[in-house]
């Protein structure tokens, strides 16, 4: 009988990221290859037509390396996520974000030769009208607006800590993004708060690489600019085989005047619920000390899942209660070290969990554009 | 045991954010009437700070098409992009 504490399961199961591109896209294969090329002889033609706006588009993203070593397993990620920003005329914006991604490991998970799988993913691939700040039309594949850890810190540049929270497929399903259409922009505003919506339909599809499940959902938030506090909640209804309903709520502070961020964020579904906080401290310049000080930040979350009465795909199998320590460094030259451990607590093994890495992040003009 | 252990960080967590929330900014009285009027850089730390801080460099040829996928990300109005744009670039 396997545990989640033997090492091939810990490799198999835990790191969720991993988990979904392996089950929902398969290995690059010949098929795959093919779509990359028609993606990049497509590009060109949203390139030329980004010629004509103002401002140049842009290629962006981030290199890095994870190495993860889990009860003991150890197993590697090189990483690219590209990103393709193209601004046409005054109100559309074209933008795509991919994810290439190796995963290496002993073939018995502490023993045996290495053995190498990479993986393919379109995060988003989405042409945006910009109407005005109320209203803003997105169709095409989009990272789906359940709660905001997806959208806005899945980016390997941007995310604190290297592995996803474990409530994270919870709303944003295997693949975390949704193809369909989505309207988004702020009710109501003025400079002491701001009403926002989010609100898609996605269709189901199953081809490799832009898998998405029917659904549709809204999300909505309260921002109080000079708190610095973001609060809201979200809904989706899942409309592919099981039809379930899937909730979830978030809290943000993250204040200009103090060097710290609180973030935190809460999931429910019939598969099961959770939530986690974490804070994270890293001085500004203004704070006027040490530069060194800058670069550095120390961070903790603490997060709890509890398993729901139907099987949950990528989510744990059994209840689990994390603590995550991290560190990061800010380099010059946007490269930044990355570190941490979490020890995981559940009723089929308690383990440790540690995460060392580097990310280096590019942004490279196209074309000439307009300085 | 666990229950303590998760209580204690959580509690540890908060506490160290309105403990710092209290203590006054650590910028000069100059320095900080020079940020009040700079609404390009109060927006960007309203607004993109919320999830990174500013890149090291950023070429200007670019600088519009960053602040274009901003506006999507962070709902921002056209006058919130150009003020940000002064920010930026300049």
């Amino acid at each position: 009988m396997t545990t989640a504490c033997e090492p091939k399961s810990i490799v198999r199961h835990i790191v969720t990221e991993t988990m979904w591109r392996e089950r929902n896209t398969g290995p690059l294969t010949g098929k795959t290859v093919l779509r990359y090329i028609v993606a990049a002889a497509v590009l060109p033609f949203f390139l030329a037509l980004g010629c004509m706006a103002q401002d140049s588009p842009l290629i962006s993203g981030a290199a890095g390396f994870i190495s993860t070593t889990s009860a003991g397993a150890t197993f590697m990620q090189p990483i690219l996520a590209p990103l393709a920003d193209v601004p046409i005329g005054d109100h559309f914006l074209f933008e795509a974000r991919g994810d290439l991604r190796g995963f290496i490991a002993q073939q018995n998970g502490t023993s045996g030769p290495w053995e190498g799988q990479f993986f393919g993913t379109l995060d988003y691939a989405q042409l945006d009208y910009l109407v005005d700040r109320h209203l803003t039309v997105t169709v095409g594949r989009f990272l789906t607006p359940f709660n905001i850890y997806d959208e806005r810190l899945t980016a390997i540049w941007i995310r604190n800590l290297p592995d996803v929270p474990l409530i994270f497929p919870i709303g944003t399903r295997d693949s975390g993004s949704s193809n369909g259409v989505m309207v988004r922009g702020v009710a109501a505003g003025s400079d002491k708060a701001e009403l926002n919506y989010t609100a898609y339909y996605s269709a189901g599809t199953t081809v490799d690489q832009l898998q998405s499940g029917r659904a549709a959902g809204f999300r909505t938030g309260v921002f109080l600019p000079h708190q610095q506090l973001e609060v809201g909640a979200s809904y989706q209804r899942y409309l592919q085989d099981q039809h379930m309903n899937v909730g979830g709520a978030y809290a943000w502070w993250v204040p200009t005047n103090v060097p710290v961020q609180v973030r935190s964020e809460y999931a429910h579904s019939p598969q099961g619920h959770g939530y986690w906080i974490e804070s994270a401290f890293r001085f500004s310049r203004k704070d006027q000390i040490t530069s060194f000080a800058t670069r550095v930040q120390p961070l903790v979350r603490v997060q709890q899942f509890f398993r729901g009465s139907v099987p949950g795909g990528a989510l744990p199998g059994t209840d689990v209660n994390a603590a995550d320590f991290g560190v990061n460094v800010y380099l010059p030259q946007e490269i930044r070290f990355t570190s941490s451990y979490s020890r995981q607590f559940s009723s089929s093994g308690n383990y440790n969990v540690w995460n060392i890495g580097l990310t280096y992040r590019f942004m490279l003009p196209l074309t000439g554009g307009h300085s | 045991m666990k229950r303590a252990l998760f209580a204690l960080l959580l509690g540890g967590m908060i506490g160290v954010a309105f403990a710092q929330s209290t203590k006054p900014p650590k910028t000069k009285p100059a320095a900080q009437t020079q940020s009040q009027n700079n609404e390009g850089q109060r927006l960007f730390e309203e607004n993109c700070g919320r999830c990174h801080h500013p890149p090291d460099q950023l070429s200007p040829k670019i600088t519009g098409s960053v602040l274009r996928h901003m506006r999507v990300r962070a709902m921002l109005s056209k006058e919130d992009e150009q003020q940000i744009l002064k920010y930026l670039a300049p």
